[in-house]
């Protein structure tokens, strides 16, 4: 006859306890944080990390208690745990088995618009010689149709890629045609062309738009100067116009910081309110093109753009507490790793790095890159991300390419300098193309590393206000969820 | 400037905090490898193979 076991059955008193593996930093002078191989996140004191560390720890002292449930310690015979972390593990890097699912078509170079800080070097004339030809694009479409996932993303950007709009015609019936896939297609624009033949092919393609909104009139007209000086009014009736025709979620808008924004980022985000959004990426400037010609990017370092975006988090999570949901999507993407184990891809903040495994550049020219940041690199005679042209590689080609495996494998933060033992390694990535343009390295030395002050900076702020601020913690909770 | 006691803090910290990861590395090492070959070696691609 079955019966209960006594409790000591199910206890490791007795047994030879085992660490599982861990990161952590000091956070104050007897403060640590701590998390365990998936990003669980703890604060110990100095004390209870030695005494963890050297197996001082027996059931009903407290801290095995709280060591065991943050997966730092086990029993030398219990499978479970390790089990459990493993298949953690496995669900969050499942993005992996998704090989390349973002392709995007520079189909043109040219652009309207003269934005001092365009990270792609625009160009102004010449339709033949900055144009992608439909014989390159359809050579580029079969590279695409070839990657191994299921469902693969086509955007195009430029330039201003309506510029060259039958061309984008021509593609999306092509892979219409021509795919097993199932195809998305997302047209990256300033709007500034938008008419109602646009609108209604995105319409009758199901086409999402993406432009740039950079906050209020007179702050997004001076980072982004046109002929008419009337960029924000025509992206602005585009936004309204194109939420008419094709639904409100199916216009987005992202906006990027100057040194002209770090004191306006309440006006932005009452900007991207006042126009209905449902949240705003607040993103920085990127090294790349004429953010590095026109010293742009130059203008503040990691410290005043994290300033920046704390204030403007804080802001978000006010209009949360006054009752309209409102997002910053950055903060939502880290939380969502943060706080759960869904496989998280975003090609920017990933190890291994997006680029190539999360998505393929075909350039106006037919070159390939791997990074959407790889051909802005190559636009200022840096070709170090060019993995091939469109004429003469396949698929299989561009992603077994040396150049690519070696830009991989020598960024992973598993095994990184600095990243492998950073608290927010699970939750970061590695940016080679970022790392390789402001250091000369993929790898990158992490302390003198902006964008590594960036992502600590953040996961910091956020781990603060989960723990200090219970109202703010919910909003941020929901994030995660949805 | 920092003064030379913050310095002198700052590297013992840094040096502390440096030789326990080479003692948590040295400890977890081999479950570390168990995790991982669960998480992505021939027993998980059989699990998927399974699925």
């Amino acid at each position: 006859m079955a019966r209960f076991l006594p409790p000591e059955s199910f206890s490791a008193a007795t047994e030879d306890l085992s660490l599982l593996p861990f990161n952590f930093e000091r956070t104050g002078a007897n403060q640590y944080l701590v998390a365990n191989m998936v990003g669980d996140f703890i604060c110990l004191t100095e004390d209870e990390l030695n005494r963890l560390v050297d197996l001082q720890v027996r059931p009903g002292d407290g801290l095995y208690e709280k060591a065991y449930a943050a997966h730092l310690v086990t029993g030398a015979s219990q499978k479970a745990q390790r089990q459990l972390l493993a298949a953690r593990l496995r669900s969050r890097m499942s993005f992996l088995q998704q090989t390349t699912p973002l392709h995007i078509f520079v189909v043109t170079l040219r652009c309207e618009h003269s934005c001092p800080y365009c990270q792609v070097s625009r160009q102004s004339t010449d339709r033949s010689r900055f144009d992608l030809s439909e014989q390159t694009a359809m050579r580029a479409l079969d590279i695409a149709l070839a990657s191994p996932a299921a469902r693969i993303k086509i955007e195009f950007q430029g330039g201003e890629p309506l510029l060259n709009f039958p061309l984008i015609r021509t593609i999306v019936a092509a892979a219409k045609v021509r795919s097993g896939k199932k195809v998305d297609f997302v047209i990256a624009s300033n709007l500034a062309l938008l008419d109602d033949a646009v609108l209604e092919f995105c319409r009758a393609n199901n086409i999402l738009l993406s432009t740039s909104l950079d906050g209020p009139a007179d702050l997004h007209n001076k980072n982004r100067p046109r002929p008419g000086a009337n960029s924000h009014e025509l992206a602005v009736a585009g936004i309204r116009r194109a939420r008419e025709v094709l639904g409100p979620d199916r216009v987005g808008a992202l906006m990027t910081t100057t040194e002209a924004s770090l004191n306006r980022v309440d006006d932005i985000i009452d900007e991207y309110l006042r126009l209905g959004l449902d949240g705003i990426f607040l993103r920085p400037l990127s090294p790349f093109g004429f953010a590095i010609k026109t010293k742009q990017f130059a203008k503040y370092g990691a410290q005043k753009w994290l300033a920046f975006y704390e204030r403007g988090l804080r802001r978000v999570l006010e209009i949360n507490r006054q009752g309209t949901p409102f997002r910053e999507f950055y903060a939502a993407l880290l939380l969502t790793r943060m706080l759960s184990d869904r496989p998280i891809g975003y090609v920017d903040l990933r190890s291994p790095a997006g680029a190539g495994l999360g998505a393929l550049v075909y350039n106006y020219d037919g070159s390939v890159f791997a990074s959407d940041e790889g051909r802005m690199l190559a636009e200022t005679g840096d070709d170090a991300f060019r993995l091939g042209h469109v004429d003469h590689d396949s698929y299989n080609s561009l992603i077994l390419s040396d150049k690519l495996i070696g830009a991989i494998s020598s960024s992973l933060t598993q095994c990184a300098p600095e990243c492998s033992t950073c608290v927010y390694e699970s939750h970061c990535g590695a940016d080679p193309v970022y790392h390789h343009a402001t250091q000369g390295d993929a790898l990158g030395i992490k302390p003198l590393s902006a964008f590594c002050a960036r992502q600590k900076g953040i996961m910091g702020l956020l781990l603060d206000i989960l723990e200090n601020s219970p109202e703010d913690a919910a909003i941020l909770r929901r994030w995660a969820a949805a | 400037m920092l003064s030379s006691d913050v310095l002198k803090e700052r590297f013992l910290n840094l040096v502390t905090d440096e030789n326990l990861r080479a003692r948590v590395a040295e400890k977890t090492e081999g479950v570390r490898n168990v995790i991982l070959a669960l998480a992505f070696g021939a027993l998980a691609t059989n699990q998927n193979d399974a699925g």
